[in-house]
């Protein structure tokens, strides 16, 4: 089995040597599979969904922008009686290849589990501070969440307005901002003082070495950057 | 172990030396601002602002394991579940993962392991810190102020957690801001005191050289009040038996057992059938059935998790109920819920949730208006009566957390709504503040103000409710109007009530019992 | 390592935190704001730059792993905000609530001009909702992709950054005194 990190590591060097591909074409075929072999990769459905979410907003402005509004493609073309503009769309799936391969890979590492992307972060003997800091802000997003429910209660249980309509809700901003901001920062000395206690940046890792996937690893490296590489050459050539 | 000298603390006087040796308790007890976390982080050799000392260790800091009052900030948000945290533990300090297993089941964390550890509550969360820190086999336990989360059962099953690491030879280092029933315990215990003095030695045989009584146990409280109060000599002033048999001979024979109830019959909340479920489903309330009256002060009291807090909310309109009904005098919630605040003001147990405006008196007078109440006239005697006065014109966020609370609890109580809703008001307060409170809560009731709390502090409760409710999986399975006191565990006053047969008396209560020529 | 510098660290994981955070917090009010700065420009007045530019730097790092992979390719603009803040901080112009919201202007303007081309290149002018819309307004009154990019940015991140200039200030008024600069 191949570990999920290095599988999508495999398959962003695939995606960057598709997003500089020159013909439109090969570009978005290329694209496809790259997308395609991020979502196999990961083996979740949720991979899935989340792709399509966050992609296809993205899509239809784009079609709409470049088909059918940027005065630099020349209106050419008809489908329905409705006319738009061919080279625009075609650029619109350009662009949008692009769009894809990076959401996906980067949908697919949303997915990763958290303790997987610090194994692979530390495998990759990544500095232990920064590895530390990414870990503690990520938890600190998970908190702040938190703690703005938990002030966005406490002011409305004071009877400061939290609404109905927008300026209510402006003037109360700093209320529920402050709050939340000042006590994350009064507490960093002892959050920093916690931490070291535990050893935390102070002493080195035991780097474990993730476990290579033998000749299935092989065939995805050769499917997402061998054969991407060889046809985008060959039609340069 | 580890040996300080000349160590000067900020706002304590110089203290000479401190000693930490293997299997060796020592507590430090001191009021808010004292120096107790700045003494207990010189024992890890960090100086903080205005400490120094001379240290001499044999440890690294691989040895020593350090739990801070806020057991989150251990938690290094690398690992997604708490299993991956121990083993990052014994990561960090290079030291061999055996034995983990062995760790999650002293410190009863096996069913937490596999949850995230920012998801956890107050009692679970100061085990899993625990159970962190001794991942890393250390010799030296520092423990800062960690059993303010809990309720009385898990404290007593945390102390015994903590002395299973004295039985193994290591040290045990505790802060307190005022002695624990197990001080007698400590084999030495340094009080910082806040007139600045510092007294060591061991308990109870130093409690007359204290000054501060805040400081104390509450059975030395109890003690040294009656003993100034009834003129009465008490042997031993932390047990609870030598106060009985000083007190005893003096109760005259008609004197009347109990407490009367102040509370006024005229309903001021209703609840008919209350439920609530938490989206995530695993937590359900009610359905509750009952009737508040004005002037009643009701105490809620029950473990960690049987949902008081999540009542209180329901009643303040901060957690819409799925079924049922709710009413303060005749109204029902709407929509708009910082409304509902002028009928039913909740006061949350985190001061740090709410306080942003740039000085103390802004803070309060920013609570009043948004619930359209003008500054009371006697507002100045009100300050002082809370001990605000000096902090009027300073940032409140900077404040010691004590300050920053009665900050909150002030708000609250001149808030003049007609139902006030307390979420642990005794916490981080002392004696002194406490007493503040305890005042205020009886005068307003005395007004016709209905108050509902949260509180684990069963004197407290003992001293101030009217009316006690215990919860449990979300549902009422105790009630005063059944039973005097529903609760598990008896506070000092009651136990010295009820054993000179004075069942529920309050303290007033028992020094009015006592034979006229005697009281003073 | 040194306590100042792991204290460095954790102020700086704060920073990134609330760069990325706070703007689900202004959502839970309903608004539109992304508060992306506000760590910041608070780090501009409590860190070394080292650690400034560094928390600058990660806060897409960590914004792409949170909120939405497109902040990836964002980490210039919040390099060139974090020197902008430096500068700003320098002249004073976080010291009154005016000067804060010109200042928050500023950095607006910054940030839609060194996002511009990321955007315009990258995603072809599409961005987050908003943008998009008001570029889609501009191409279609004869603008080519630059200019609409570019004058849809800096409408739509001007009024978020004013926003965030202002609570920036009331926040480094609270800020503890050893910390302040």
């Amino acid at each position: 089995m191949i570990p999920p990190v290095r599988a999508l590591g495999w398959t962003a060097l695939g995606g960057t040597i598709v997003m500089c591909s020159s013909d439109r074409l090969v570009h978005f075929s290329l694209a496809v599979s790259i997308v395609a072999l991020t979502v196999a990769s990961t083996k979740s459905l949720k991979t899935i969904k989340t792709f399509v979410t966050i992609s296809l907003p993205l899509l239809v402005p784009l079609i709409l922008i470049h088909g059918l509004v940027n005065p630099q493609f020349e209106m050419n073309a008809r489908m329905w009686s409705v006319p738009y503009r061919q080279e625009g769309i075609t650029f619109a799936l350009s662009v949008y290849s692009n769009l894809a391969v990076f959401l996906a890979i980067a949908t697919g590492w949303a997915n990763v589990n958290r303790d997987e992307f610090f194994d692979w972060m530390v495998a990759c003997r990544v500095p232990v501070f920064l590895v530390g800091l990414v870990g503690q802000s990520i938890a600190m997003v998970i908190l702040i969440e938190k703690r703005g429910r938990a002030v966005l209660k406490a002011q409305t249980a004071r009877g400061i307005p939290t609404g109905p309509n927008w300026r209510h809700r402006l003037r109360a901003l700093p209320s529920v901002i402050l709050p939340v901001v000042t006590s994350l920062i009064n507490e960093a000395d002892q959050r920093s003082t916690a931490l070291w206690s535990r050893g935390f940046l102070e002493y080195e890792f035991a780097a474990k070495d993730l476990p290579f996937g033998g000749f299935r690893e092989i065939g995805w490296v050769a499917a997402s950057i061998i054969l991407p590489a060889a046809i985008d050459f060959s039609l340069r050539a | 172990m580890i040996r300080l000298t000349t160590i000067r603390l900020p706002k304590t006087k110089q203290l000479d030396h401190v000693y930490v040796a293997p299997g060796l308790s020592l507590g430090i007890i001191g009021p808010a601002d004292s120096g107790k976390t700045a003494l207990l982080l010189a024992l890890m050799g960090q100086a903080v602002a205005g400490t120094s000392f001379d240290r001499q260790s044999d440890l690294e800091i691989v040895d020593i394991g350090y739990v801070p009052s806020n057991p989150s900030f251990l938690f290094s948000g690398m690992k997604s579940d708490l299993s991956g945290e121990l083993h990052l533990s014994a990561q960090f300090v290079g030291r061999s993962p055996d034995g983990l297993d062995e760790i999650a089941h002293r410190f009863q964390i096996e069913g937490l392991l596999a949850r995230d550890p920012f998801s956890l509550s107050g009692g679970e969360m100061v085990r899993a810190a625990l159970a962190i820190v001794a991942a890393k086999k250390p010799k030296v336990w520092l423990l800062d102020q960690i059993y303010d989360w809990l309720y009385p059962d898990s404290m007593d099953e945390l102390r015994r957690m903590v002395e299973s690491e004295l039985a193994l030879g290591h040290a045990v280092v505790e802060t307190h801001t005022s002695s624990p029933q197990w001080v007698d315990r400590f084999d030495s215990a340094i009080f910082l005191d806040d007139g600045g003095e510092t007294v060591v030695g061991v308990y109870p045989a130093i409690a007359r050289r204290v000054r501060n009584w805040n400081l104390l146990s509450e059975v030395s409280r109890l003690s040294f009040r009656f003993e100034e109060d009834l003129g009465v000599r008490i042997d031993d002033h932390h047990d609870t038996d030598a106060i009985v048999d000083a007190i005893r001979p003096l109760i005259r024979e008609s004197a009347q057992p109990g407490r009367q109830s102040s509370a006024k019959v005229e309903p001021m909340v209703k609840m008919d059938d209350l439920s609530f479920r938490y989206a995530t489903g695993d937590f359900a309330l009610g359905p509750i059935k009952m009737t508040l009256c004005k002037s009643e002060i009701v105490a809620v009291a029950g473990p960690n998790g049987s949902g008081k807090s999540t009542f209180l909310q329901c009643i303040a309109d901060l957690l819409a109920p799925i079924s049922g009904d709710l009413r303060i005098l005749g109204d029902k919630p709407t929509k708009r819920r910082w409304e509902w605040a002028r009928k039913a003001f909740y006061c949350f147990q985190n001061p740090d949730d709410q306080l942003y405006m740039p000085t103390t008196f802004e803070e309060i007078e920013k609570t009043l208006k948004a619930l359209g109440r003008p500054l009371p006239s006697d507002i100045a005697a009100r300050f002082e009566s809370f001990g605000l006065t000096p902090y009027l014109d300073r940032e409140p966020y900077q404040l010691a957390r004590p300050v920053r609370r009665m900050v909150c609890l002030a708000a609250g109580l001149m808030s003049s709504t007609p139902v006030i809703l307390l979420d642990e008001p005794a916490a981080s307060l002392d004696v002194k503040a406490r007493a503040a409170i305890q005042a205020e809560i009886e005068r307003l009731a005395g007004t016709g103000v209905t108050f509902l709390m949260v509180s684990h502090d069963f004197s407290f409760i003992a001293e101030t409710a009217t009316r006690i409710l215990k919860f449990a999986d979300g549902r009422i399975v105790g009630d005063t109007a059944s039973a005097p006191w529903p609760l598990d565990h008896l506070p000092p006053l009651l136990r010295v009530a009820s054993r000179l047969g004075l069942e529920g008396a309050r303290y007033s209560d028992i020094v009015g019992s006592i034979r006229p020529a005697t009281a003073s | 390592m040194q306590p100042q510098i792991q204290k460095h660290l954790v102020v700086s994981a704060i920073c990134i935190a609330l760069n990325v955070g706070l703007g689900k917090v202004s959502n839970l009010l309903g608004l539109p704001f992304t508060m992306d700065t506000i760590g910041t420009i608070l780090g501009a007045a409590i860190l070394p730059w080292q650690f400034l530019l560094l928390a600058a730097g990660l806060s897409s790092v960590v914004a792409s792993v949170v909120i939405q992979p497109a902040f990836m390719f964002y980490i210039g603009t919040q390099i060139a905000i974090a020197l902008a803040a430096v500068g700003l901080l320098s002249a004073g112009m976080f010291k009154s609530l005016p000067k804060a919201a010109i200042a928050g202007f500023l950095i607006g303007i910054c940030s839609a001009i060194v996002s511009a081309p990321v955007t315009a290149i990258v995603f072809g002018g599409v961005a987050v909702p908003s943008i998009s819309a008001l570029n889609a307004v501009f191409l279609a009154s004869g603008h080519s992709l630059w200019t609409s990019v570019l004058s849809g940015s800096m409408i739509v991140e001007s009024i978020d950054k004013i926003v965030a200039g202002v609570i920036a200030w009331y926040a480094i008024r609270r800020l503890p005194s050893d910390m302040r600069a």
